[in-house]
């Protein structure tokens, strides 16, 4: 799997910290809700960690909790792509 | 063969999330810009389950369709009022997630290749943060600090990332935990 070399990554890493900031930065107030549902979506990409987890053919706990850990970030992963598709119509929160 | 297409794959489902924050950040089509947040997360699916090593694509399939289900019909029969906490209970989720499989990873016998505890202990610190403050943000009603857990979610997924060396997991957690982070300081002004 990919060995990306560690400099590469960091390079990575801080590019699209800085990419995500200066877009969402300048977000109008009415896409805020969707896109802090997006975010929950996007951070559902540890699946990918957790399918490693539980890709060994042996059941094992490592296993279990790799498979609960790829339920629960496709709960996330869906969920948060059909909020964020309904938020826009979503009066503002009366909490706020 | 498909060693070489790893990295390239990865990149391509970077620029799709890429694609999608900035659509969804600018006045554009909300539709459009979730669907490539879904192509990218497809390819990046795809991807893991092309890894050598990775045998039980049964239960695989059957945890995402299990997980996949209750989420899309939490977020589809919620009603609009209470849309914004299910999302943080969301965000709590891929925490606790985040903190399973990094747990998984350490105790995991002899997993893929060595691990990095530091960054794993990292990630399920993060993880465990992210899941702790969404159920006590659910609990007291909090709203306050809300996006700032959801950004510590992200740095958990980054964690990982580096400890497995893998460049999707990088960048997806490092624009999720950032836009949660600028979404935290857009809050803390008045609009």
């Amino acid at each position: 799997m990919g060995q990306t070399p560690f400099p590469l990554l960091f390079a990575a890493f801080l590019l699209s910290c800085l990419a995500g900031f200066l877009l969402t930065r300048r977000a109008s107030p009415d896409r805020q809700q969707s896109l802090w549902s997006l975010c929950a979506a996007l951070s559902s990409a540890v699946i990918v960690g957790a399918v490693i987890a539980a890709g060994p053919a042996r059941l094992s706990p490592a296993k279990i909790m790799g498979l609960v850990a790829i339920g629960l970030a496709s709960a996330a992963l869906f969920g948060g792509f059909f909020a964020a598709r309904r938020l826009p119509e979503a009066p503002p929160d009366p909490a706020e | 063969m498909t060693e070489d297409f790893v990295p390239f794959a990865h990149l391509a489902a970077a620029l799709c999330f890429l694609l999608a924050v900035q659509g969804l950040a600018s006045a554009q089509a909300a539709c459009r810009s979730i669907c490539f947040g879904v192509a990218g997360m497809v390819i990046a699916i795809l991807t893991a389950l092309m890894q050598p090593g990775i045998h039980s694509y049964t239960a695989i399939v059957a945890a995402v369709v299990f997980g996949g289900a209750a989420g899309t019909v939490a977020a589809k029969r919620a009603p609009l009022s209470t849309l914004g906490r299910l999302v943080t209970g969301f965000h709590g989720l891929v925490g606790l997630a985040g903190l399973l499989a990094a747990i998984a990873l350490l105790i995991a016998p002899g997993a893929v290749h060595a691990v990095p505890w530091p960054w794993l202990a990292v990630g399920s610190g993060l993880g465990a943060i992210a899941a702790a403050g969404a159920l006590l943000a659910l609990l007291k009603r909090w709203t306050g600090p809300l996006p700032w857990l959801g950004s510590c979610a992200g740095w958990a997924v980054c964690a990982l990332g580096f400890s497995l060396s893998n460049l999707l997991l990088v960048m997806a957690g490092g624009l999720a935990g950032s836009s949660a982070a600028a979404l935290a300081l857009a809050q803390r002004k008045p609009l």
